[in-house]
């Protein structure tokens, strides 16, 4: 049962996508299959993976070894289990083709689903809805930023860069300059939003709490100001200079 | 209150809302039993269909939605922008698969199964809405384990997970069907 040329020809996903088409192509019962063909016909394909340089040669390499081991394990007596039963040292390789087996089959169903399935309109998609809600409920500056105003905002955002400065100016002495590290504000808008749930209150100094670097701070930030901005937090200031309180919208 | 005035409030209720109307909504609405109402919707949905209404309900696990019938999808994209219709390629549905099976399921576990890189097909599927990270996985990593969302039973039709086709995803099953074949042809 050579591989035929069109075998060869194909681009395999992986190792599991590879290995059940040897088995299809070659009719094999799943559970009895001759590794020792099966193995051959493997190493046949990562060899002219090899050669062509197909990519992810490594991921099948680790299949490539596990059948190696199977095959070997076959030439020995079999070993025997607490039952006194003999282990076929196939077996959870044919766990493992049965059950992509099965979803790939799975897969081919749901895609009849979504291949026949019309499509319905639902009276308002999902994005229209928030849209909706957001241009209803007036959002007047003032009751965002209850009490408090831009500059009470960046008045406290100066304190944070005071504080960590000093911290930072102290740490400076005794290390080597490390490279910097890249802060999104994608990334940090996502922390944000971990961190605070809703109806939650949270102190302004607290978003900084973890900052070390300026790059961070700033980062850090312009979140702040792009939640505010998208209604998902609001602020407000106790009294002149104290601390500022963030809540969830 | 009578069937019929229940009838026209749920009617009123799934029409009002642009989204998911959960049972329990209703019930505290019309201060009706989550049974009769369920009743009611389903003989509703039942007459919608048999004169091929133009509007359907379907159910979604505890809630229901009122939805254009698909069979009217042409005249309709006539006038409302057609969505962007994506179609899922196989490596996507294999995945989906897998969690839809197997949730919850971390992603380590789903490439075990499928023996690839499960990385790209989680981040589309997460785009895509058909999927949502669900907690974490106790042990070494704390990986992040994944489940489907509603969105992925309103894209297939699905009522609810235990809808899903027959669970044949169980190995011990198949196995043992496959020895009873072996068994039947031997006695033969």
């Amino acid at each position: 049962m050579k591989v035929e040329l069109e075998v060869k020809l194909e681009k395999f996903e992986g190792p599991m996508d590879l290995l059940y088409s040897l088995i299809v192509k070659n009719k094999i019962d799943i559970y009895d299959i001759p590794i020792a063909e099966i193995t051959e016909q493997y190493l046949e394909y990562i060899n002219y993976m090899n050669k062509y340089n197909m990519e992810n040669l490594s991921e099948f390499l680790v299949m490539a070894a596990n059948l190696i081991e199977i095959k070997s394990r076959m030439l020995l007596p079999k070993e025997v289990n607490e039952e006194n039963e003999e282990i076929d040292p196939r077996d959870d390789l044919v766990k493992k083709i049965i059950e992509y087996k099965i979803f790939k089959g799975i897969a081919l169903d749901f895609n009849k689903i979504q291949q026949e399935s019309g499509f319905s309109y639902y009276r308002e998609a999902e994005k229209d809805v928030v849209k909706k809600v957001k241009e209803s409920v007036p959002k007047e500056i003032s009751e965002i930023l209850k009490d408090a105003d831009a500059n009470m905002l960046f008045d406290a955002f100066k304190e944070v860069l005071k504080r960590k400065e000093i911290k930072v100016e102290k740490i400076k002495k005794d290390f080597e300059p490390i490279k910097p590290d890249v802060f999104t504000v994608e990334s940090k808008i996502k922390y944000l939003k971990s961190i605070i749930k809703k109806g939650e209150k949270i102190s302004f100094f607290y978003f900084f709490e973890k900052d070390s670097s300026k790059n961070e701070i700033v980062t850090t930030f312009l979140a702040m100001l792009e939640l505010i901005k998208e209604n998902l937090i609001y602020i407000e200031q106790g009294e002149n200079f104290s601390d500022i309180i963030i809540t969830r919208a | 209150m009578t069937i019929s005035e229940l009838e026209a409030v749920i009617e009123a209720i799934l029409f009002a809302s642009g989204d998911i109307v959960n049972i329990k909504s209703i019930a505290f609405a019309t201060g009706e039993k989550e049974k009769t109402i369920k009743s009611v919707i389903e003989n509703m949905a039942d007459r919608l269909d048999e004169r091929k209404s133009g509007v359907q309900i379907i159910q979604i696990e505890d809630g229901y939605q009122m939805c254009s019938r698909s069979e009217y999808f042409e005249f309709l994209k006539k006038i409302f922008k057609a969505p962007k219709r994506k179609v899922l390629s196989s490596t996507l549905l294999e995945t989906l698969a897998i969690i839809a099976y197997k949730q919850p399921i971390t992603r380590s576990q789903i490439e075990e199964i499928r023996g690839v890189s499960a990385e790209h097909s989680l981040n589309k599927l997460l785009e895509y809405n058909l999927i949502k990270e669900a907690g974490r996985l106790e042990g070494l990593g704390k990986p992040i384990l994944f489940e489907t969302t509603t969105e992925f039973l309103r894209y297939f039709g699905f009522s609810s997970i235990d809808a899903l086709p027959e669970n044949v995803a169980d190995i011990e099953s198949i196995k043992k069907e496959a020895e009873m074949e072996v068994e039947s042809l031997r006695s033969v």
